[in-house]
C-alpha cells in the first residue's frame, strides 16, 4: 500500500473593471487537499477544502478503495524537486494603485472606449508527497490581465480584448497593446478576398492548434479514433512544424506548474510531440502511456480529488531562425485578435469566422479588418502553407508572439 | 446569526455542495467519487465599491465579514442607496429535493447501474473505437443572509450522463454523443432505444457524410441547435452588466425595438425545470419569467440587482456565480425560443436547397454567431437528402433574428450533462436551452 498527499493552494486577488472604472475587489484563499491510497493495483481517493486532516481523510481515502477503481501503474519514486516561477507579489495596495493609474491613461488615452473585466495577482501552489520518497513543489506567482473594450458607438457588446500574463506587473506593456489596438481600430480598411499570411498570437487553443487536442490524445490515438492514429514517426507536416507540450517559463514564457497530477515532469519541462514535422507521439498520461505503449508525456489532469485523467497540457509551436520580415518579405498580413467559434471537421477541414483583426504591413498595423472567414485544411496549415513561428516578435511586446500561415481569407 | 457592521450592506452565501462523478472508458472505471463540501462567499458594498471573499473556512465568515468592512468605506447613508433598496428581503426554507428526490439520498452503485445499461450498445458497434460513460450529479443547499434581513435557504439540482463515442471506418472519423440531463435521478433511467437511435444515425453519418459546398443557404435548427443559437444569439445581448452606463445600447437596445421577425419569441425562465432552474438566484432574488422578445419586439432583459437599478427596471432574478469561489453577475437560466405553428415536415417541405442542423458540438455569440455542428443533412426539393459535413454555420445576430421564418409547434428544453455556459472567467454555468424546429433564411456554411 502506497500513501500520496495532493494539495492545491490558490491565493489571488483580484481588481473588477465595469464601464472603465474600478467596481469591486476580490480575496480568495482557498486550498484544496487530497489523500490517495493504492493498494492492490486500486486507487482510494478522499478530497477536502480548508486545512487538511491526514488522518480523516486517510481513513476515507482507505474506504474509496472499495468503489475498484483500477490504478497498477507505478507511482512517482525517488522525485524531491522543488520549482518557482515569479518572486514575491507586490502588495493589494500597490496592486491596487497600479491598476488605478493604468486604468486613468486608458481613460484618458483612449476616450472612443470604455474598458471592463478584470486584473489579478495570483499565488498557485502545487504539492505532491508520497510514502515513495517523492516530494515536489510547484509555486507561481503572476499577474493576469484581461481588458475587454468596447467602442462607446458600438452596437456590440463587447468589441474585442486584450491581456497580458506575466511574472510582473508590467503596466506599460498592456498599456502600449491598448494603444496598438485602440489608436487603429477607427481606421476601418476595405478587405480584398485572397490568400495572405495569417497571424494567429500566442499559444491560443481556440485557434487552429485545437486539432491537436483532440487527435494527439493518448487515448483517442491509441484506439486508432485519431486522424494521426498508426503515424508515429511519419512525416506528416512541414520541416519548420515543431509542437511542443511545454510548462518551461525560462525557455517558454509558459506559466504552469512543472509536474502533473501523477507527479510526473520533463527534464527542462518540455516534450516535443511533432518535430520538424515528424509526429513523435501522442500526449499521455500513465494509464494511455502503459496501454499502449506510447512515450510518458506527463498530461494528467483533473479535479483535486479526482483520478488523475488525461488532458492536454500547453502547446507551443517552435520558433524557426528566421525573422518577421523575412517570413513575410514585404507582404501584408492579417493578424487575429479574435477568431471564436470555428472548428475542423472530423477529416481535417478547417473554417473560422475572425470577429477582430488587422492589417499588418511593414512592421506595424495598418488599420483595422472587417470581420473574415478563414479556411484551410489541417494538412495545409501545418503543412505547405506553414511559414513558421518568426523568432523576433511580430507586435514587439514579447520575445515572441505568433505563428504565420498561409490562408485563404474572405469577408464574410 | 452574522453580525452585519453599520454603514455598508453586505451579504453571505453558504453552499453545502454534493457531487458525484463517474467515469468509464472503454470499459474501465476511471472515477467513482461522490464529494461534499462546505464553503461560503461573502459581499460587503460601500455604496462606491464592492468587496468580495471567498472560503473554504464557514467558521471565518464574520472574520472575513470584519477585514472586508476594514478594506471598505463607512457609508453612513447606505440604507439609502438605491441599489441597497432594490434588494429583495426573502425569507424561509425552499428545500424541493428532499428524501428519495435528492442525489444524495441514492446509493452510488445505484448511479453506476444507470450508465452501465449502455455499454453493450457500444461495445458491440465495430465502428466503435473508444467509448466514455460520464454519470454527474450536483446538490446545492444554498443559504443566503443579508444585512437586509434575508434569511433564505433553498436547493438546486441536478443529474446527468453522457455516453460518447469515436467512430472509425478506413479514413473516416467521428465523434458523437449522448446526452440525458434532469432534475431528478428517476427521470433519467432507461434510455436505450434512444441511444441507441443517436448511435445509429452517427455511423450512418460516418460512412455517407458529403463535404459541404459552402455558401448561404437556409437552415434548419434542431431544438439543440436552435437553444443553443437563442442563448449564443440573443440571450448574453440580453444580459444587463454589458449596457451599465453604456448610452448607445441603451439607445440600441430599446425596450420594444423590432430586433426579429414577427414571429419570434425568446423567454429566459429559472421556474422551468432543466439545468437553469433557479427558484432565487445569488443575491436572494426570486427567478422571473423574462421575455427577452415577444413577437419580434424587445421586451425585456436580465438583471441583477445592479443593473436593475442602472436601467431603472425590475428585478429577474438572473445574478448567478458558477460557484464559491466567485460572485454572482447576470446569466440565463433556461432559455428558449417559443414553438410555433407548422410541423417539421412543413417545415422542411418547403425548402428547396437547405441545411438541417441535427446535432451540434459547440457555440458562440458576439456579433457574429457560430454554430459547429456534428450531424447535419442537406435538404432538397422538400426532403432530408445525404449527411454532409460542416466545420461551421455563421451569420450576423443583428441580421439572421430576422431571417427566422418557420417554426415548428414542439418546445425542448435541453441541457449539456457536462459543460455549460462561458462568461469570462465563470465557466462552466448549468443553463438550460432550447426551442422548437427553426428555419433560418441566408445563413453562411462552410
Amino acid at each position: 500500500m502506497n500513501k500520496e498527499i495532493f494539495q492545491i493552494i490558490n491565493e489571488e486577488f483580484s481588481i473588477k473593471l465595469a464601464n472603465s472604472k474600478i467596481s469591486s475587489l476580490r480575496k480568495k484563499d482557498i486550498q484544496k487537499n487530497a489523500f490517495r491510497i493504492y493498494k492492490d493495483g486500486f486507487i482510494g481517493i478522499a478530497g477536502s477544502l480548508g486545512e487538511i486532516d491526514e488522518e480523516f481523510l486517510e481513513k476515507k481515502a482507505v474506504k474509496a478503495l472499495d468503489n475498484k477503481i483500477p490504478y497498477p501503474y507505478e507511482i512517482t519514486k525517488n522525485q524531491c524537486k522543488t520549482s518557482s516561477i515569479g518572486q514575491d507579489l507586490i502588495s493589494d495596495e500597490e496592486f491596487l494603485k497600479k491598476t488605478e493609474e493604468l486604468l486613468d491613461r486608458l481613460n484618458k488615452k483612449h476616450t472612443d472606449f470604455t474598458f471592463s473585466n478584470s486584473i489579478s495577482k495570483t499565488r498557485s501552489v502545487k504539492f505532491l508527497r508520497n510514502d515513495e520518497n517523492t516530494e515536489l513543489v510547484s509555486e507561481l506567482n503572476y499577474y493576469e490581465t484581461g481588458i475587454v473594450f468596447k467602442h462607446k458607438n458600438s452596437k456590440n457588446i463587447i468589441d474585442g480584448f486584450f491581456g497580458d500574463e506575466d511574472i510582473v506587473y508590467d503596466t506599460s506593456r498592456i498599456e502600449k497593446m491598448a494603444d496598438m489596438m485602440l489608436d487603429n481600430y477607427n481606421n476601418e480598411l476595405d478587405f480584398e478576398d485572397g490568400e495572405y499570411p495569417v497571424v494567429f498570437l500566442t499559444m491560443d487553443t481556440t485557434g487552429p492548434l485545437m486539432k491537436f487536442i483532440r487527435d494527439l490524445h493518448g487515448m483517442i490515438f491509441g484506439t486508432g479514433s485519431s486522424l494521426f492514429s498508426g503515424r508515429i514517426g511519419e512525416k506528416l507536416f512541414s520541416e519548420n512544424f515543431t509542437l511542443l507540450q511545454s510548462a518551461s517559463y525560462q525557455d517558454y514564457e509558459v506559466i504552469k506548474h512543472f509536474f502533473d497530477n501523477e507527479g510526473t515532469f520533463q527534464e527542462n519541462f518540455t516534450i516535443p510531440l511533432i518535430e520538424n514535422g515528424v509526429l513523435k507521439r501522442p500526449y499521455t498520461d500513465k494509464k494511455t502511456s502503459e496501454m499502449f505503449d506510447f512515450e510518458l508525456t506527463g498530461s494528467a489532469d483533473g479535479d483535486f480529488d479526482s483520478v488523475p485523467n488525461l488532458n492536454y497540457e500547453t502547446f507551443v509551436v517552435k520558433s524557426s531562425e528566421k525573422t518577421v520580415e523575412e517570413i513575410l518579405g514585404n507582404r501584408k498580413a492579417v493578424i487575429i485578435f479574435e477568431a471564436s467559434g470555428g472548428d475542423f471537421t472530423p477529416d481535417g477541414k478547417y473554417a473560422s469566422p475572425v470577429q477582430l483583426s488587422y492589417l499588418y504591413e511593414g512592421g506595424e498595423l495598418i488599420g483595422r479588418l472587417p470581420q473574415l472567414n478563414i479556411n484551410s485544411h489541417v494538412y495545409d496549415i501545418y503543412g505547405k502553407d506553414f511559414l513558421g513561428v518568426p523568432k523576433d516578435s511580430i507586435l514587439g511586446l514579447r520575445d515572441k508572439d505568433g505563428m504565420v500561415v498561409n490562408m485563404e481569407v474572405s469577408k464574410i | 446569526m452574522y453580525r452585519f457592521p453599520k454603514g455598508f450592506y453586505t451579504d453571505v452565501r453558504i453552499e453545502d455542495v454534493f457531487e458525484t462523478a463517474i467515469s468509464v472508458t472503454n470499459d474501465n472505471l476511471d472515477e467513482k467519487k461522490e464529494t461534499e463540501y462546505e464553503a461560503a462567499f461573502i459581499r460587503l458594498f460601500d455604496g462606491n465599491r464592492w468587496f468580495y471573499s471567498s472560503t473554504t473556512n464557514i467558521n471565518s465568515i464574520q472574520n472575513e465579514i470584519d477585514k472586508l468592512s476594514e478594506m471598505a468605506d463607512i457609508n453612513d447613508e447606505i440604507l439609502g442607496n438605491q441599489i441597497v433598496k432594490k434588494f429583495q428581503v426573502n425569507e424561509g426554507e425552499f428545500y424541493k429535493f428532499q428524501e428519495d428526490d435528492n442525489v444524495r439520498n441514492i446509493d452510488l452503485n445505484k448511479k453506476f447501474e444507470v450508465i452501465s445499461d449502455y455499454f453493450d450498445i457500444v461495445k458491440e458497434c465495430e465502428y466503435v473505437k473508444m467509448w466514455k460513460a460520464n454519470y454527474v450529479d450536483l446538490n446545492i443547499r444554498k443559504s443566503f443572509f443579508s444585512s437586509k434581513g434575508s434569511k433564505l435557504f433553498f436547493d438546486y439540482q441536478k443529474v446527468g450522463y453522457r455516453i460518447s463515442w469515436q467512430l472509425a471506418d478506413g479514413d473516416e472519423r467521428f465523434d458523437e454523443s449522448f446526452d440525458v440531463s434532469a432534475n431528478i435521478f428517476e427521470s433519467i433511467k432507461n434510455k436505450r432505444d434512444e441511444m441507441k437511435e443517436q448511435l445509429d444515425k452517427s455511423i450512418y453519418f460516418l460512412k455517407n457524410a458529403v463535404n459541404v459546398e459552402p455558401g448561404k443557404y437556409t437552415v434548419v435548427l434542431s431544438p439543440l441547435a436552435a437553444g443553443v443559437f437563442a442563448h449564443e444569439s440573443f440571450g448574453h445581448k440580453s444580459e444587463s452588466d454589458f449596457m451599465l452606463g453604456d448610452k448607445t445600447m441603451r439607445e440600441e437596445w430599446k425596450i420594444g425595438k423590432k430586433v426579429g421577425s414577427d414571429i419570434l419569441n425568446i423567454i429566459d425562465d429559472g421556474n422551468l425545470e432543466g439545468n437553469g432552474f433557479v427558484p432565487f438566484d445569488d443575491e436572494g432574488t426570486r427567478a422571473q419569467k423574462t421575455f427577452l422578445i415577444k413577437e419580434g419586439k424587445l421586451a425585456g432583459r436580465l438583471h441583477s440587482v445592479e443593473t436593475a437599478v442602472d436601467l431603472n427596471e425590475e428585478l429577474t432574478g438572473n445574478a448567478r456565480a458558477i460557484d464559491f469561489e466567485f460572485e454572482p453577475i447576470v446569466r440565463m437560466t433556461n432559455t428558449y425560443i417559443k414553438e410555433g405553428d407548422k410541423t417539421f415536415d412543413e417545415l422542411i417541405s418547403e425548402i428547396d436547397k437547405g441545411i438541417l442542423i441535427d446535432t451540434i458540438s459547440h457555440g458562440s455569440g458576439m456579433s457574429t454567431f457560430t454554430i459547429a455542428p456534428r450531424i447535419a443533412y442537406y435538404i432538397k426539393n422538400g426532403k432530408i437528402d445525404k449527411p454532409v459535413k460542416i466545420s461551421v454555420v455563421t451569420g450576423n445576430v443583428f441580421e439572421t433574428l430576422n431571417e427566422i421564418d418557420g417554426l415548428s409547434d414542439k418546445l425542448e428544453i435541453l441541457s449539456f450533462t457536462l459543460g455549460g455556459c462561458g462568461k469570462m472567467e465563470q465557466f462552466p454555468l448549468p443553463v438550460g436551452f432550447g426551442g422548437p424546429y427553426v428555419r433560418v433564411r441566408n445563413l453562411n456554411v462552410q
